[in-house]
């Protein structure tokens, strides 16, 4: 398959995945958050199917409109950012509907969330892996060590650009700047991810005061398995970015070339093992939320006092007196962040580092 | 193993998750030795203040339960309160039994009633 080709199927699927996602969030938990608001089982049943059939097919027809010209613009710019700028546009327009479609159903909210609740005794505990740190650090470091151990033995040129195949197609003169862009963006990203890591360990988790243990259990899997998620996600970033690394040294430098197969290899795995790893984790979660729905008819349990603080269909929440830094999403599956938490502007500050390696990346090119 | 809050229980918060933990220590469900979860956890996971958990603790500290050492957390140290003596702790008892008098409660029902919540706190008790 060509460059192009593959590029296509990438973007095709993964505006097929956002559809999918934007479709089915409004109904994540039934009539106790349709549109993220909790409302009358008749009314979601009623006037709430129509509803929710206008909104998915307005979706259908934003996101058919949004692909047609992109389609169009394809042959006019190059051919990745015009996706990508696709792929930006229809996730704000998906965003945009369901906000608008969500306050045309919040007048039928109705009061509701738990005044009985549960709260674990026992003390949680998310597998710390040591080994696994031991392992991302070495891949940090190792991303570091090569270019400056082999930094004068670089021609003028070095590849920035690879090929499907993974061939180097775009060069650049040799500068400091350049080889240390991709150790410098796999370390911050190890960074950002290790306080996530942590952040997520330390999630809320409010139980009904029904079948407590049942539920307890199911969350205690739930939590585990995201926390999974970011581990598998900390692995294999680490190696795809100490394998990018060493691809573009041994391309390079003529006395690492046998190392570059294995570089290459690394490349591969690593970005289909995070992208595999992380649908199964996503799936294992939904499952286990699925089974529990079935078990005990509840799959989310939170306190009146914090049902209202949900904004934006239930995608956001803000609460000033809830002392957690990260909660269950209200729709979809994983946990989000607490808006109104003192913590979040070092999250926030800690972000910005994404648009400071775009512009270095831009400037060192 | 949890604790149960209500919201319309006039009892305040802290006062209700250390009566829970009491609960649980008599029951036998925590045991000796074994390790409550943080304060941060229990407030996290209740939405209430730190400073609430943090006073359910101490209270159950001050009563010997549980010893908080720091960096470690809290450990149920006895299942046996350090302090009270039994007349004092029969008021409670009397009072409970008196407003199921006056609400006209038969003898006989508050005496199955005394057994039933009696077994039920010490069920899971080895």
């Amino acid at each position: 398959m060509t460059e192009s080709g593959i590029v296509q199927v990438v973007f095709f699927s993964s505006v097929l995945v956002l559809y999918g996602v934007f479709a089915w969030m409004p109904v994540t938990r039934g009539p106790r958050a349709f549109f993220g608001v909790r409302v009358e089982p008749g009314y979601f049943d009623g006037a709430g199917k129509r509803v929710l059939l206008r909104y998915r097919l307005v979706l259908a027809a934003v996101f058919l409109a949004v692909a047609a010209i992109a389609a169009g613009l394809r042959p006019l710019f190059n051919e990745g950012i015009v996706l990508a700028g696709a792929e930006v546009l229809l996730g704000a327009a998906a965003f945009a509907l369901y906000v608008r479609f969500a306050s045309a159903v919040r007048p039928q909210a109705t009061a509701g969330g738990a005044t009985r609740f549960a709260s674990s005794m026992r003390a949680r505990d998310t597998r710390t892996r040591g080994w696994l740190d031991a392992l991302v650090a070495a891949f940090v470091l190792l991303a570091f060590v090569v270019p400056v151990l082999a930094y004068d033995e670089m021609p003028l040129r070095v590849p920035i650009h690879w090929d499907v195949t993974g061939k180097a197609d775009g060069w650049v003169d040799r500068n400091v700047s350049v080889i240390l862009l991709l150790p410098a963006l796999g370390a911050y990203l190890q960074f950002f991810l290790y306080v996530l890591r942590r952040d997520f360990a330390g999630a809320k988790m409010t139980l009904p005061a029904d079948s407590t243990e049942a539920y307890l259990a199911a969350k205690e899997k739930y939590l585990q398995t995201n926390v999974d998620t970011l581990d598998w996600t900390r692995l294999t970033i680490a190696a795809t970015f100490c394998s990018l690394s060493l691809l573009q040294m041994s391309t390079a430098v003529e006395r690492l070339g046998a190392m570059e197969p294995i570089a290459r290899a690394g490349v591969f795995l690593g970005g289909a093992a995070l992208l595999g790893g992380i649908t199964f984790f996503l799936v294992r979660m939904f499952r286990i939320n699925a089974r529990l729905q079935q078990q005990t008819g509840n799959d989310y349990a939170q306190r009146s006092a914090d049902e209202s603080h949900w904004a934006h269909g239930g995608l956001t929440y803000s609460n000033p007196d809830d002392p957690a830094l990260v909660v269950e999403k209200l729709v979809g599956v994983g946990y989000t962040l607490n808006m109104a938490h003192p913590g979040i502007r070092n999250r926030l500050l800690l972000m910005s580092g994404i648009p400071v390696f775009v512009i270095w990346a831009v400037l060192a090119m | 193993m949890h604790i149960l809050i209500d919201e319309s229980d006039p009892r305040p918060i802290y006062r209700q998750v250390a009566d829970e933990i009491r609960r649980l220590i008599a029951g036998g469900a925590l045991a000796e030795g074994e390790t409550l979860p943080s304060v941060r956890q229990v407030a996290v996971d209740l939405g209430v203040n730190l400073n609430t958990v943090a006073g359910a603790y101490r209270e159950l500290q001050a009563e010997g339960l549980v010893t908080i050492r720091h960096g470690s957390g809290a450990v149920v140290a006895s299942r046996k309160t350090s302090t009270k003596d039994a007349g004092e702790l029969r008021k409670p008892l009397q009072s409970a039994l008196t407003a199921l008098v006056l609400a006209g409660v038969p003898r006989d029902e508050i005496v199955s009633l005394v057994r039933r919540e009696l077994r039920a706190l010490t069920k899971s008790s080895r």
